[in-house]
């Protein structure tokens, strides 16, 4: 080992404590970037996997002539498989709970050719027999159900008894999504059914739809599915479907795309930090060895051995950060993928090592050290040996600092006060590190803290602000509207509407939504209709209401006229009466008499399938549930809290991550803190000597250090508030789509707490700093003159 | 340790009390492997308002002394008794006390605050004992930089910087001022300009000065002299006619 190298490895030894924060600050940003780049990459080949496997439909068209779309469609370029199917909307009853579910045709040898299932428990349906069914394996898993036993399903003439043959999943309810309004439901109030297209034949024909579905090629055209769009439109469809589309793949999508999008932001912000922490430990050590330097230069080094020797520095702690983060990366990213496919069940979970990855890890924390030590380096090698072996040490320029020359009544502040005011600029890198540091951990803390606040306040909005009903109820048969309050007149239930509930396309143009037309009365108190302005509407005699994605995805106004497609060659064109901004889903609203005319039923007193009601303050939900379901012709009760329950629930996921982001954000603060400021007073040991020396106790110069180090604290909190605002808006926005419309929403006692937070943060990672100047020797200082 | 109010002192000092009275007093500490015996039994007495100078080569305990006397190191053996108080054997709180209430220091490389101006760096000082801006403004006249208040320090020449080390040393009245090198790093003309300020001080205000220097040339100005050696008081001479500043050299 080179006499320098000597040096390199002594010096890394005595400043061991901040080579290993900045170190720490590497491994945690690499072995994000390791973690969340290989889980994203994994879940994708998992669904995909999944997909590839199990012949996930690319394209599916609603409606129309499906047998003739699937044959036509079967012969364009692009296209593997074509397959048909029906599938209804019911009502099932297991062991006396009812609840909805679809029911999905199957062939009569019980393989499709798209859209197959793979069975997990028992077996396929046997061609033989007419009386079989398979559950999807979340609805399985809510009303514990297997092989054997028996179910029964709303049909036609009354409720018929099927057998469970197996328990599957399928590629298209990897996540089991009612559709894209409806993407979130619990399991036990909605589940998939596959069974033989003759028992899907026996539902009311309104509630079933025909589909076509085709599986590409490998290398399909780009144009694939415009074309079959094209095709399926002209023979009568509704809507279709491209893969990205379809309800359990664009849910999937949403929390992949928050994976791939960590995977760059995360680690780029600890990369920052720890390089802003080597930069700032390099310029100390740099400053202090001008001496050493001195001498090497005037003994003959050459300034790029010099830079060299200091660039070192930045290559060790990099590479080692980068080893270790890669390790720890790659660990994480086996368990996350299988915590993740284990949640939300997926069968299929592929954990592979990816040599890229490891690769651009491995390359990430020696480029970010070689990039944050080559300035001070080059500082290191530009020293004058005449200037740095008289031991001539730069003098602190000294001027007023900017709070005071912006308020100058802060110049008649005590002494002490005005000196930690001036701390501040002292060391202008030092500052904008610790600043910058600040501001990332604030926007880090900030972002995570923002998303549940979004959650939480949405979900309060969705369900109490706008939401009234405490239960849908579905009929066996549709109804008369006027005869629903009657009907469901039990104890416990205070009001009653009807709902009139339709599937339809909104047309603007060649641009189509599929949705939900949803009719209410005009005076309806089971919906609150409020728009993004915040101004509450009524439904419109006349026109639409639309979520307000529409406006975007449709291209339309208030006022604009668009096409209502319920299939079937009904069509309506409506005024769009106003926008309402619901965070869950995207639907349009109509009154009772509008939706009654698309279906070509009588406006004055329409039928309807479904209605909403409200129970008295105070009641027993679950008695007043199953008072309901007792009523004769009642298919299912849908308790409206269910799903708030369940989202409320499902905050506990939220809430770990947070917990897990908080403590990285924290880590990170405390390591750049902790290097600032050890390096802080590292710097000023002589001045801090000298005033103790004077007569300042040491618990005032502590206060004095504390003073300043937290007012830097708060300098790099402004901006942080103001960046994790915008950043939690932009990671808010993200995930926002005609799903979900998350627009952030914050509360102010939470900017106020990660303010708290990050100042406390800084008051810890300070207090080494801060206990070293206890342990100054003034002798020693005074002795050996240092300076 | 029982402190003396400085009126009191001043009429101790009348009634003709040392300032400074060090008996027996070793010191000894640990330099890496090596224990270092700095100070062997010293016996020391200083009257009030003399201008002392401590000569003596590298290693002779010159540093030690001034450390022992101004309470930032306690000796390991022996008494130390300085404006009536008693530093033997006292705690860090009741030695920064006394440094705080008893003791001016004024060092080599003048260590002041860069972020403070000359007057703020004085003030700052007289904050700490309790005194207002008017005493941290006489103090800087009194060295004669009352029109550079305002500046920072690295606007100010060394000697100036000096200055404004000896103004915030002197602002508190202090029973001693203890200062150490406090030329070394300054030219003939500021050297000069620094022990006036520092000969006006021990005339002035009756503080005791001690001074410790490796410039023999100092020692001309001095109203006593110590030659240190080895930890060992080696020479003790009283100056009848010491020179002013300005008539020093080097």
């Amino acid at each position: 080992m080179s006499i320098l190298n000597r040096a390199l490895r002594r010096d890394l030894t005595s400043r061991a404590a901040q080579f290993l924060a900045v170190g720490v600050t590497v491994v945690l940003g690499v072995a994000m970037f390791g973690a969340t780049f290989d889980a994203f990459a994994n879940l994708t080949a998992s669904y995909q996997g999944m997909y590839t496997r199990y012949a996930m439909a690319d394209l599916v068209a609603v409606g129309g002539d499906s047998s003739a779309i699937a044959d036509k469609g079967r012969r364009e370029a692009g296209v593997a498989a074509a397959d048909t199917r029906s599938v209804g909307e019911t009502a099932m009853r297991v062991s006396g709970h009812r609840q909805l579910a679809r029911v999905v045709g199957m062939p009569p040898n019980g393989e499709p050719s798209v859209n197959k299932v793979m069975v997990l428990d028992g077996s396929n349906l046997d061609p033989q027999r007419r009386d079989q069914v398979l559950v999807e394996q979340h609805l399985a898993g809510a009303r514990h159900l297997v092989p054997g036993d028996s179910i029964d399903i709303a049909t036609a003439t009354g409720w018929k008894s099927l057998t469970v043959a197996g328990i599957v999943a399928s590629p298209e309810y990897l996540w089991p999504a009612r559709s894209r309004q409806e993407a979130i439901v619990p399991f036990d109030q909605w589940g998939v059914l596959f069974t033989t297209e003759s028992i899907v034949a026996t539902l009311p024909p309104t509630q079933v739809q025909h589909q076509a579905m085709f599986v590409y090629t490998d290398n399909p055209p780009a144009d694939t599915d415009q074309r079959l769009h094209k095709l399926a439109m002209g023979l009568g469809a509704v809507s279709t479907q491209t893969l990205a589309e379809q309800p359990s793949e664009a849910t999937l999508s949403e929390d992949l795309n928050g994976f791939g999008e960590m995977s760059v932001a995360f680690p780029l912000m600890f990369l920052v930090a720890a390089g802003l922490g080597l930069a700032v430990v390099l310029g100390r050590m740099i400053a202090q060895q001008r001496g050493q330097i001195g001498v090497l230069r005037a003994n003959g080094f050459s300034r790029k051995t010099v830079r060299r020797h200091y660039v070192a520095y930045g290559l060790i702690v990099g590479v080692v950060g980068s080893v270790v983060g890669v390790v720890l990366g790659s660990l994480s990213a086996a368990s996350i993928t299988r915590l993740y496919t284990a949640a939300i069940s997926v069968p299929v979970t592929v954990v592979e090592v990816r040599p890229a990855t490891i690769v651009a890890g491995l390359l990430m924390g020696p480029l970010a050290g070689v990039v944050a030590a080559w300035f001070p380096a080059r500082r290191a090698a530009a020293v004058s040996p005449a200037q740095a072996m008289r031991g001539e040490v730069t003098v602190s320029v000294g001027h007023r600092s900017l709070a005071e020359r912006l308020i100058p009544p802060l110049r008649r502040l005590p002494i002490r006060w005005r000196s930690a005011l001036r701390g501040l600029g002292r060391s202008p890198r030092r500052t904008v590190s610790t600043i910058v540091g600040v501001t990332i951990a604030t926007t880090l803390v900030l972002v995570s803290w923002g998303m549940i606040d979004t959650v939480q306040i949405l979900l309060q909005r969705q369900f109490v602000d706008v939401q009234h009903q405490d239960a849908q109820v579905a009929f066996l048969t549709p109804m008369a509207a006027d005869k629903v309050s009657s009907t469901l007149s039990v104890s416990g239930v205070a009001a009653v509407e009807p709902e009139l509930d339709v599937a339809v396309a909104i047309v603007n143009g060649d641009k189509r939504y599929a949705t939900s037309l949803v009719g209410l009365r005009t005076d309806t108190t089971m919906h609150s209709f409020i728009t993004p302005a915040g101004i509450h509407l009524t439904v419109p005699q006349q026109g639409l209401l639309l979520g307000s994605s529409l406006r975007s995805v449709l291209g339309v106004q208030v006022g604009d006229t668009v096409r209502v497609d319920a299939g079937g060659g009904r069509i309506v064109s409506e005024e769009v009466a106003g926008f309402v901004d619901e965070p869950l889903g995207t639907f349009g609203y109509a009154s009772l008499a509008t939706v009654a005319e698309l279906t070509g039923a009588s406006t004055a007193n329409p039928v309807v399938s479904t209605a909403l009601v409200r129970f008295t303050p105070g009641a027993d939900r679950t008695a007043v549930i199953d008072r309901l379901s007792a009523v004769t012709g009642v298919a299912a009760v849908i308790d409206a809290h269910a799903l708030y329950d369940l989202a409320q629930s499902m905050m506990g996921l939220f809430y770990a991550f947070v917990g897990v982001m908080v403590v990285l954000g924290v880590i990170m603060a405390f390591a750049l803190i902790f290097t600032t400021m050890t390096t802080n007073v590292s710097e000023r040991s002589v001045e801090l000597a000298a005033l103790r020396t004077l007569g300042m106790p040491q618990r005032r110069v502590s206060r004095l250090i504390t003073a300043e180090n937290l007012l830097l604290v708060a300098a790099g909190l402004v901006p942080g508030l103001i960046l994790g605002s915008y950043g939690a808006a932009a990671a808010m926005a993200s995930f926002s789509s005609d799903l979900f419309q998350f627009n952030l929403q914050m509360r102010p006692t939470t900017v106020v707490f990660t303010a708290l937070a990050i100042l406390a943060v800084g008051w810890l990672s300070q207090w080494p700093a801060v206990r070293s100047i206890a342990r100054i020797d003034l002798a020693t200082v005074v002795r050996e003159r240092a300076s | 340790m029982t402190y003396v109010p400085k009126h009191e002192l001043r009429a101790d000092a009348e009634a003709g009390d040392p300032s400074v009275r060090l008996s027996a007093v070793t010191k000894s500490y640990q330099t890496g492997e090596v224990a270092v015996l700095a100070l062997r039994g010293l016996n020391l007495t200083v009257p009030q308002g003399q201008f002392v100078v401590i000569l003596g080569p590298s290693g002779s305990g010159k540093t030690t002394l001034m450390n022992v006397i101004g309470g930032i190191e306690n000796p390991s053996t022996g008494e130390v008794i300085v404006a009536g108080a008693d530093l033997t054997g006292s705690d860090d709180a009741s030695l920064t006390e006394y440094r705080r209430q008893q003791v001016g220091f004024v060092f080599q490389f003048f260590n002041l605050i860069p972020t403070l101006t000359a007057f703020e760096n004085v003030a700052l000082v007289a904050e700490l004992v309790g005194l207002g801006e008017s005493e941290a403004q006489a103090a800087l006249a009194e060295v004669g930089l009352a029109d550079r208040a305002d500046h920072f320090p690295s606007a100010l020449s060394g000697g100036e910087q000096q200055r404004v080390a000896i103004a915030r040393a002197l602002v508190k009245r202090p029973a001693v001022l203890l200062a150490d090198e406090p030329t070394g790093s300054l030219d003939l003309e500021t050297g000069r300009q620094v022990l006036a300020a520092l000969r006006r001080a021990a005339d002035d205000t009756g503080c005791t000065v001690l001074l410790v220097t490796h410039n023999r040339a100092i020692a001309d100005m001095a109203d006593r002299v110590l030659h240190l050696g080895s930890g060992e008081l080696e020479g003790d001479v009283t100056n009848p006619h010491p020179v002013a500043a300005s008539e020093v050299s080097w």
